[in-house]
């Protein structure tokens, strides 16, 4: 440095830390500045921020129930072994009685030939086609139910050992739709992904945008600043703060509407599941998916004043030119 | 004699696609020295000032400010030297989103000063503007005479190397004008440096003893203040 105080100004430079605190809680103060000058403008901005973000959160609420309530139907899930016409009924009903003993099975019913013909008689609408065979065209069937808390490969597993059992023509787990279930909450996860991706680099926009027109707005005090000795980091920390505020108000509000969206859903989705005789409880975001959707706000706004603000403040310099032009 | 303050040496200057605002230009300020610059509109009074700011860098020649080449100075260390530096604007350059207080708290909030060391300091200058009453007003409810004084309390408060003052008084009336010069001369006798831009001679006229740089044609001469300088040319 050339220039030195004069030996009467005594200014001893304050400990870097201090200095450190004081700079960035001046930069919070002229922060709030901003904003008390630009209220409405710093609170529109948010909320399309927190609109934005509202939308990838709850859509990860939408799959994450429909998750929730399609594991609370596993239990429901059913094995069923279609025997060998051979097999007489006094063997069908031993079988079912051998697989109930299995440990990972709750309950077996045997259902005979005869009892499979009359049960689909009353149910199916058929019975008129069905006077027109000759003879009763229907397997006798054991039904199995797993016990509550088995995995799905579990399930399989039991299914799968019994079925080498050679009364057992073929066994049928009913859970294809489960399973299409489960690759469809896969997909609309992988899509939710690409739809945060797309929203992120928006709030990005959104927020740089808004800091460029922020500095834009402030031409004559930045280059004041810069006039009487203010540093470019300075003089860029109130608006890297501003677009951190932006993200954060953002986050917040995106997830205090998606939260409400759940609390205003969540009488009308008891009473459909009391329905169904389910006491399933609507989930709102997790304390993870919460974390997430601040913690986005807070680096999305981060990385949009990152972009920006640098760049714009060094156009904003008192005219200069250089040697030789 | 004091050292140089500042020095130009051979200094020549010109904006791109125009003319030569400063040819071969030479100029000594002393360390502790109060002088004025003179000149028509257009002469090149604020070129010389940004000159010094290093919010120009000359074409050829060097500018000198306490032995350092101002030109050389990397864009990084032009902060810091600025902080060296008390600046004054004709249009006063005030932030009229905070308080007269925050304005002349500013500069020492940017050199990273301590809220009690600034709270005496700024105190200080307000007291020395006579605007210490109005710590607390917006700098829109003050007359020009009253915003000019609180720029230049901005400039004071830091106790700089050298006050760079452009047409201070461009914008006061004549009463209000001679308080601002009569500020300065007392800035002086206490040992500030000022360079003082102005094309208001008669103003000069009135005060004795300093000496004026008139600058013309891109080239700089020297004269007395007070009566001496209708009589000089
Ligand atoms: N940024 C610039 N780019 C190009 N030309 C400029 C620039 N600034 C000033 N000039 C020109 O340089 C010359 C000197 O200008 P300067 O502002 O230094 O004069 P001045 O003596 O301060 O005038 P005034 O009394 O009107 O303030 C003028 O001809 C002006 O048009
Ligand atoms: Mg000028």
């Amino acid at each position: 440095m050339a220039a030195k105080p004069r030996a009467q100004a005594p200014p001893r430079p304050p400990g870097a830390v201090r200095r450190w605190l004081r700079g960035h809680r001046q930069a919070i103060a002229q922060t709030l500045r901003h904003v008390r000058a630009a209220p409405l403008g710093t609170l529109l901005t948010a909320a399309v921020v927190g609109l934005t973000l509202a939308l990838p959160a709850a859509l990860h609420v939408l799959v994450r129930n429909a998750g929730e309530v399609s594991s609370a139907w596993q239990g429901a899930v059913q094995v069923s072994f279609y025997l060998e016409d051979a097999v007489s009924a006094a063997e069908g009903a031993a079988l079912a009685a051998t697989l109930k003993a299995d440990a990972q099975v709750n309950d077996t019913r045997y259902i005979s030939r005869e009892a499979a013909l009359a049960e689909f008689r009353a149910h199916s609408g058929f019975a008129n086609a069905l006077d027109l065979l000759d003879e009763n065209p229907l397997p006798a069937v054991i039904v199995l139910t797993p016990e509550d808390d088995l995995s799905r490969e579990a399930i399989t597993a039991v299914m799968q050992r019994h079925a080498a059992r050679p009364e057992v023509a073929f066994a049928k787990l009913d859970q294809q739709w489960l399973e299409r279930l489960h690759a469809l909450l896969r997909l609309v996860n992988r899509a939710i992904t690409l739809v945060a991706l797309g929203i992120g680099i928006a709030v990005i926009i959104i927020i740089g945008n808004t800091l460029r027109l922020e500095i834009e707005r402030r031409r004559d005090e930045i280059v004041v600043m810069k006039l009487i000795g203010a540093s470019a980091r300075f003089i860029q920390r109130p608006f890297l703060y501003t677009g951190v505020l932006l993200g954060l108000m953002g986050g917040v509000l995106a997830w205090t509407l998606v939260q409400a969206l759940v609390l205003a859903l969540t009488g009308p989705a008891a009473y459909f599941a009391s329905l169904y005789g389910s006491d399933y409880a609507l989930a709102g975001l997790g304390w993870d998916a919460s974390l997430g959707v601040l913690a986005g706000g807070l680096m999305l706004g981060t990385a949009g004043a990152l972009w920006t603000v640098k760049r714009h403040l060094a156009g904003v310099e008192p005219r200069f030119s250089g040697p030789g032009s | 004699m004091n050292p140089p303050l500042v020095e130009f040496e051979r200094v020549t200057h010109r904006y791109p696609g125009g003319h030569d605002v400063l040819t071969d230009a030479s100029l000594r300020l002393n360390l502790g020295e109060m002088a004025f610059l003179t000149g028509a509109s257009g002469a090149g009074k604020s070129t010389l000032l940004k000159l010094i700011a290093r919010l120009e860098v000359a074409n050829r020649g060097q500018v000198r400010v306490n032995g350092q080449n101002v030109a050389a100075l990397a864009p990084r260390h032009v902060p810091d030297y600025r902080q060296h530096l008390g600046l004054i604007f004709q249009q006063f350059n005030l932030l009229y989103d905070r308080s007269v207080f925050d304005n002349v708290a500013l500069p020492l909030r940017i050199q990273g000063h301590a809220d009690h060391d600034i709270a005496r300091r700024v105190r200080a200058a307000l007291d020395s503007v006579g605007l210490l009453n109005k710590a607390a007003v917006m700098p829109i409810r003050l007359s020009g005479g009253e915003q000019q004084r609180v720029g230049v309390a901005r400039a004071v408060v830091t106790r700089p190397l050298l006050i760079l003052a452009d047409e201070p008084t461009g914008n006061l009336d004549h009463d209000t004008a001679l308080g601002v010069m009569d500020l300065f001369q007392r800035y002086n006798r206490a040992g500030v440096s000022l360079l003082i831009a102005t094309h208001a001679e008669e103003l000069i006229e009135q005060i004795e003893g300093y000496r004026v740089f008139h600058l013309d044609g891109g080239h700089l001469s020297l004269h007395p203040s007070g009566k001496a300088l209708r009589h000089g040319r």
